[in-house]
């Protein structure tokens, strides 16, 4: 067996497609980007100039925007991690123990997923609304009244606001992927430990967490790096602009609107470095934490 | 099987068989050519050998109704009519992401050979890729249709001294209200500052926002803003901005910023106009529950639009004058808009050129001002009869217009001008004016030029 | 089923109260919008802004006939099902492969090639829009659906390797022993019994870049300019007219392409079951 699965020619055939298509059209193409970040290029004209590190000097020096997109993307993603995981395992294993409707709660949890960029943006758009938006109508209900502003209009609240959305958007996501995980492990696994006499809690931490920790860690690398390069809802949820004072920025809107509103390409490229070295950081920082066994 | 895979079953076939039809019909693609039957937006007329296929490339957004389908009607006349074997195949792309589409098309080697450009700053970093053919050439030689065109016209899309685009209409923004409102309260239409209090304090007696204004996409506030600073400085202060000597710590900044704070005190705007949509802020006016807004001459075609109940009861006045100001009631806030530019590796300079010159027949700019209320660009009396009265009367308070700004973001380009609208938002929301303008300094500063 | 029925099924005690309390909160805060739209997109331009949260006076049924005929959604519908099926399909075959090299076979640069594709999760998309449209359009390939599906796959190809790659790791290596016993080659190995086992890991990721692709908006208005052949997301913003927008339309069309991305979960997501493991081991 070994002599086959060492069969280099197989290997190679296996992997081939994937490594072909992936490093054309997508590592070239980040190459370029990051070569480009130490030009000042307007992306029309064939004249480039070389600035060395300058681009990254001014992001760093003279562009208040980007240090708030920064902290904003790192809080995002922060948030991002501590809601949407644990809720998404935790309404995984209650689902996969035969809940009366089960099929019905995971399609319901999983339909913020499917919904459209731009559906998301409009409804949530209503909800925050500061006269008839239903958060505020809500919590006038239940006697918060004092606390009702314009959501998305107070530059204090508004990455929160968005933060809010982002997880009611994700939990789905993350859940069906635990699900499969979970669905994976043994009914006997379980049913001997109900027969030991442990308690739910006691299944799921130790001995569902345990088993389906490869799918704890890929998980733990999509959310961080997804909730990094966050843009759809950032855009929709603040018409472009990144929220008043550009409160809710995050790295990726930068980028974006310095390539493709302000045809500063160069600067704009290295924007996405920055963003790239902390993908880079927090998946190095992933692996260390998932360290005791390997998975890369 | 289960009734439930029955019904997911049946669904997916009755859409497969669905979009499967309407597929099929509407695919009828020519071999060796883009081009296909009429679906939205496309032309295609068969002609004699190998018509050049051109295109012309826009951001309006849907064709079916508005600026988009005047638009449309010119290609399919032009392709009906030309006689250089041409054909043009419209790409209509959404105004949102047309910034983003023709930056990508301009960094390839053979971008679209007709588009549509702003004025101004904007059209500056376009002009610097060098790939934008000197139209110039062409109207020195054709002077007589140079000479269509109302005086000025081309400043703000010559660059060097070459013209690189040619406007197509004219927008620009003036105080609209609501005549049934105002009749209602018996209000008059402001002419000065002082008036304009007045008829906010009674409108807000009455529960009627006084001015509607969806901020959350700053440049909508920045109309009105732009107009206050005018008013109170005149033409000066931001002239020298944009010939790069003048200083956004001017007085009349600060002191316009005061006002706009006061306008604010005084609930002129709606209730979180801050995080109000451009839409959800117009609808206000278009449905009655605003006495006016200041916006661009386009609107004209929402209060006309279908879902508009303000039809016929508004008008138009000039922005109101400041005491003590410099500025006067003749200076207009707008652009050259519809700017079309010919790129350098266009198949056919001279047939681009004879259908932008279509543009300022006197059918084309009377369909523009009837279907979005802009201003014609050309000298010869446009036949308003049957335009909608804003439209007219908007043309008959430009006659006695003394000079024209451009908006701030057009003109000073995107980095900066997005950087102002962002400072006068930040005003709104009861920030220091002389902070956010020393702020606002130093970005400009900063990144002048780049 | 009576109540008592119920009653016996699900055990009625204070923690399976709170339990399904909060399950349907849950569920209710994510469906919300979803019914939210649809009410919306039987609403006129009015109601939408003047009572966005009550019913429409009169259903306007018109707008989903507008959004399919006059807004063409129908043509739209079809380039989308073309190119999204496409693309996933290929993903498919080409992570699947990936993932069982990297993580079933043995060789020394697995390690590093998984990480090579790791970066592909990274990399924020929208900084490849220049560099790729200049690389498609010197091959004189944009507007062409082809280059869409090409580059709809690449994206998704690290994530789809990297989660595959995970489920296959958590296969037991018994497995692959007890094939080659039988006589088994590893093409035969991989179709006929390490693809079957991975059936909830392959619904899933197949859910993700259906979604993902079906509803992705900028990479397709970029590249496909062309209306012949202009997806879904693209054909929504057809509603968006320069100044004015027709929200009913749009939320018409969004209801009628949100059909097929939940088609494909319930379609897909009854193979997300447990039972699949149990089975192998014990043969």
């Amino acid at each position: 067996m070994e002599l086959m699965l060492k069969n280099k020619w197989i290997i190679f055939l296996f992997i081939a497609p994937a490594l072909l298509i992936y490093t054309v059209v997508l590592f070239i193409p980040v190459l370029e980007t990051i070569v480009t970040s130490f030009y000042e290029w307007n992306m029309f004209s064939v004249d480039k100039k070389f600035i060395g590190l300058n681009n990254f000097i001014m992001l760093f020096t003279r562009d208040s925007v980007f240090i708030t997109s920064i902290k904003n993307t790192f809080l995002l993603m922060l948030m991002s991690v501590i809601t949407q995981m644990p809720v998404a395992i935790i309404l995984a294993s209650i689902l996969s123990t035969g809940v009366f409707g089960k099929k019905i709660f995971k399609t319901f949890y999983f339909v913020p997923n499917i919904l459209s960029g731009a559906a998301i943006g409009l409804m949530w758009y209503f909800m925050y609304n500061s006269e008839f938006g239903l958060v505020n109508s809500f919590l006038k209900l239940i006697g918060l009244g004092s606390i009702t502003r314009p959501w998305l209009g107070d530059e204090n609240t508004v990455l929160w606001a968005i933060i809010l959305v982002a997880c009611w958007q994700f939990v789905g996501y993350h859940m069906i992927l635990f699900l499969s995980a979970i669905e994976g492990i043994p009914d006997s696994v379980n049913e001997s430990a109900i027969i030991d006499g442990a308690g739910r809690w006691r299944i799921l931490w130790s001995i569902t967490i345990p088993l389906i920790k490869p799918i704890i860690y890929v998980d733990a690398i999509m959310i961080s790096t997804n909730s990094l390069k966050i843009f759809d809802l950032v855009y929709t949820l603040t018409a472009g602009q990144g929220g008043p004072n550009h409160a809710s920025s995050v790295m990726a809107l930068h980028m974006f609107t310095h390539a493709f509103r302000n045809y500063r390409f160069g600067y704009s490229s290295s924007s996405a470095c920055v963003l790239l070295i902390s993908c880079l950081i927090v998946t190095l920082l992933v692996n260390k934490i998932f360290k005791s066994e390997s998975y890369t | 099987m289960n009734f439930k895979k029955l019904i997911v079953i049946m669904t997916t076939l009755t859409l497969l068989v669905a979009t499967l039809i309407t597929g099929c019909i509407g695919v009828n693609t020519q071999p060796g050519n883009d081009a296909g039957t009429q679906a939205m937006g496309e032309v295609e007329t068969t002609k004699a050998p190998d018509p050049v296929n051109m295109r012309v490339m826009v951001g309006t957004g849907t064709t079916s109704e508005g600026w988009g389908k005047t638009f449309k009607d010119l290609v399919d006349q032009f392709n009906a009519n030309n006689n250089f074997n041409v054909t043009l195949n419209l790409e209509p792309i959404d105004t949102e992401q047309y910034a983003t589409k023709i930056a990508a098309e301009l960094a390839t080697n053979n971008p679209p050979d007709i588009f549509y450009t702003w004025a101004a700053g904007r059209l500056k970093s376009f002009v610097g890729s060098g790939k934008l053919y000197p139209i110039n050439e062409i109207l020195d030689k054709d002077t007589e249709w140079k000479s269509r065109f109302l005086p000025g016209m081309f400043d703000s899309v010559t660059f060097d001294g070459k013209i690189y685009a040619v406007p197509g209409e004219q927008n620009a923004a003036a105080l609209f209200y609501n005549v049934e409102i105002f009749q209602q309260y018996g209000l008059q239409p402001p002419q000065t500052y002082e008036d304009l209090k007045n008829v906010i304090k009674v409108l807000n007696e009455n529960d009627i926002v006084p001015i509607a204004m969806g901020n959350q996409d700053p440049w909508v506030g920045a109309i009105l803003c732009e107009y206050v600073f005018n008013r109170i400085g005149g033409n000066e202060p931001f002239d020298n901005i944009v010939e790069g000597k003048g200083t956004f710590e001017d007085e009349s900044y600060i002191e316009g910023g005061r006002i706009l704070q006061e306008l604010v005190s005084l609930n002129a705007f709606p209730k979180g106009f801050n995080g109000m949509s451009y839409p959800d802020g117009n609808n206000l006016f278009t449905r009655g529950k605003a006495g006016m807004v200041c916006m661009g001459s386009w609107i004209v075609g929402e209060i006309y639009g279908k879902d508009s109940l303000v039809k016929d009861k508004v008008d138009i006045i000039k922005f109101p004058t400041m005491e003590k100001g410099k500025g006067n009631a003749d200076t207009w806030l707008g652009q050259p808009d519809l700017c079309l530019a010919i790129s350098k590796s266009c198949k056919n300079i001279d047939a681009a050129a004879a259908f932008i010159k279509t543009f300022t027949t006197a059918e084309a700019q009377k369909a523009f001002a009837e279907s979005t209320g802009s201003i014609p660009v050309t000298v010869a009396d446009v036949d308003m009869t049957n335009c909608n009265p804003l439209t007219a009367k908007l043309r008959q308070l430009q006659q006695s217009r003394s000079s024209m700004f451009i908006f701030y973001d057009v003109a000073l380009g995107n980095t900066i001008g997005s950087e102002f609208n962002n400072t006068t938002q930040n005003i709104f929301a009861d920030k220091s004016p002389a902070d956010e303008f020393r702020k606002l300094s130093q970005f400009v500063a900063d990144n002048l030029g780049k | 089923m009576n109540l008592n029925a119920l009653k016996r099924k699900i055990p009625f005690n204070l923690a399976n109260v709170i339990m399904y309390t909060v399950l349907i909160l849950f569920a209710a805060f994510c469906i919300f919008p979803l019914l939210w739209t649809l009410v919306s997109s039987l609403k006129n331009n009015h109601e939408i802004f003047e009572s966005p949260w009550g019913l429409p006076a009169v259903p306007q049924f018109i707008n989903y006939w507008n959004a399919w005929v006059v807004g063409n959604i129908g043509r739209y519908f079809f380039n989308s099902a073309y190119i999204v099926t496409t693309a996933v399909i290929v993903s498919l075959i080409a992570s699947s492969m990936a993932a069982y090299a990297i993580r079933r076979m043995i060789w020394k640069l697995s390690k590093h090639v998984m990480m090579f594709f790791l970066l592909g999760v990274m990399i924020p998309v929208h900084a490849t829009l220049i560099p790729l449209y200049r690389l498609f359009n010197s091959a004189d390939m944009v507007g062409s659906p082809v280059c869409l599906i090409i580059i709809y796959t690449a994206v998704s190809l690290p994530m789809s390797i990297f989660i595959l790659g995970g489920f296959f790791k958590m296969l037991p290596r018994e497995l692959e022993e007890a094939a080659v016993i039988d006589g088994y080659s590893v093409y035969r190995i991989f179709w006929e019994i390490i693809i079957p086992l991975s059936k909830p890991a392959i619904a899933t990721v197949t859910i993700f870049n259906f979604i993902g692709f079906w509803n992705e908006l900028l990479f397709a208005l970029v590249f496909m300019s062309n209306v012949n052949y202009m997806t879904l997301p693209v054909g929504l913003t057809n509603f968006i007219g320069r100044y004015h927008t027709d929200y009913t339309g749009m939320l018409a069309a969004i209801m009628l392409s949100f059909v097929p991305s939940l088609l494909i979960y319930i379609f897909l997501h009854e193979n997300i079951i447990k039972g699949i493991m149990s089975g192998s081991l014990k043969e």
